[in-house]
C-alpha cells in the first residue's frame, strides 16, 4: 500500500491510520482527503494500529504491510 | 514430498529467491481474509460540515485498491433491518470533515482490495446503489499503488490527487 503520510515508515514498525490534524481541514477543498497511514505515534496508544510494515517506504512510496488481526 | 505451505521466513530462507536485499518477498493470496464492504453514504454529511473541506459525493465515496477504510463506532445512523448490514461492513475511505479529534469515533475495517467507482450522477441525484467492494482484514497486504486517484468533477477523466 501507499505511504501517504508525512514521514517515512521503517521496516518492522507498527503502522496506524490517522485522519490528519486540524491543519488538514480546509486544505483539500473539492478533493477527497484520504485516510493516512503513519508510524505509530504513541507507544501506549495501539487502538489505531493496523499492522506491521514489512519494508521501508519514504513518503509516496509503496510498502507491504502485515495487517494485524 | 510436496510442500503444503509457501512462505518467506527471512534472508536466511533458501527458498527466498525473490529479494536478497531486504529478505522479504510478497506472499500469495492464499490464506487472505477478505470481507465485503460498502461505503456508508449517510456519513457523507460529515464531509460537508467543515468549510473548505467539502467534497462531492462521487469523489468522496470512490474507493480504489490500497486505501484504508474505517467504520463508525456505535453508529445510530445504522438501519437495523438493512440487508446490507448482513452481508458487508459499512465504512468510509475519505477523511473530509474529520480530524484527529474524531479518532475515537471510528474503527479500522480493512484495506480495500477492489474498487468502487461512483458516477458523477450520484453527486447530483443522490446515491443510487450500494456498490460493494472488498477489504482485506488480516494477512499480508501487498497492493501496489502508484497514486491515489479521484475522478475529475467536470468529466470522467482521471486526475492525480497527488
Amino acid at each position: 500500500m501507499l505511504n501517504n503520510g508525512s514521514g517515512s515508515i521503517k521496516a518492522g514498525s507498527q503502522v496506524e491510520w490517522v485522519f490528519g490534524g486540524a491543519s488538514a481541514l480546509g486544505q483539500h477543498n473539492g478533493h477527497a482527503r484520504r485516510i493516512l497511514v503513519q508510524e505509530q505515534s504513541k507507544e501506549t496508544d495501539e487502538k489505531r494500529v493496523i499492522g506491521r510494515a514489512m519494508n521501508f517506504a519514504r513518503k509516496g512510496q509503496n510498502f507491504d504491510i502485515l495487517i494485524r488481526q | 514430498m510436496s510442500r503444503y505451505y509457501e512462505y518467506s521466513s527471512g534472508p536466511g530462507d533458501t527458498s527466498n529467491y525473490g529479494s536478497s536485499q531486504n529478505g522479504y518477498k510478497p506472499v500469495s493470496r492464499i490464506g487472505e481474509i477478505v470481507m465485503n464492504a460498502v461505503v456508508d453514504p449517510r456519513q457523507h454529511g460529515v464531509a460537508k460540515t467543515v468549510v473548505n473541506d467539502t467534497v462531492e459525493f462521487h469523489r468522496w465515496a470512490t474507493v480504489l485498491p490500497g486505501m484504508v477504510t474505517v467504520g463508525k463506532l456505535m453508529s445510530t445512523e445504522r438501519v437495523g433491518h438493512d440487508p446490507v448490514d448482513e452481508t458487508a461492513v459499512r465504512c468510509i475511505a475519505s477523511a473530509n470533515g474529520l480530524s484527529d479529534k474524531d479518532h475515537d469515533k471510528y474503527f479500522f475495517t480493512g484495506i480495500s482490495r477492489s474498487k468502487s467507482v461512483r458516477t458523477v450522477e450520484e453527486s447530483t441525484l443522490g446515491p443510487s446503489v450500494d456498490e460493494f467492494f472488498t477489504v482485506r482484514r488480516t494477512q499480508p497486504c501487498t497492493t501496489q499503488v502508484r497514486r491515489l486517484l479521484t475522478p475529475r468533477p467536470a468529466s470522467l477523466r482521471w486526475r492525480s490527487e497527488g
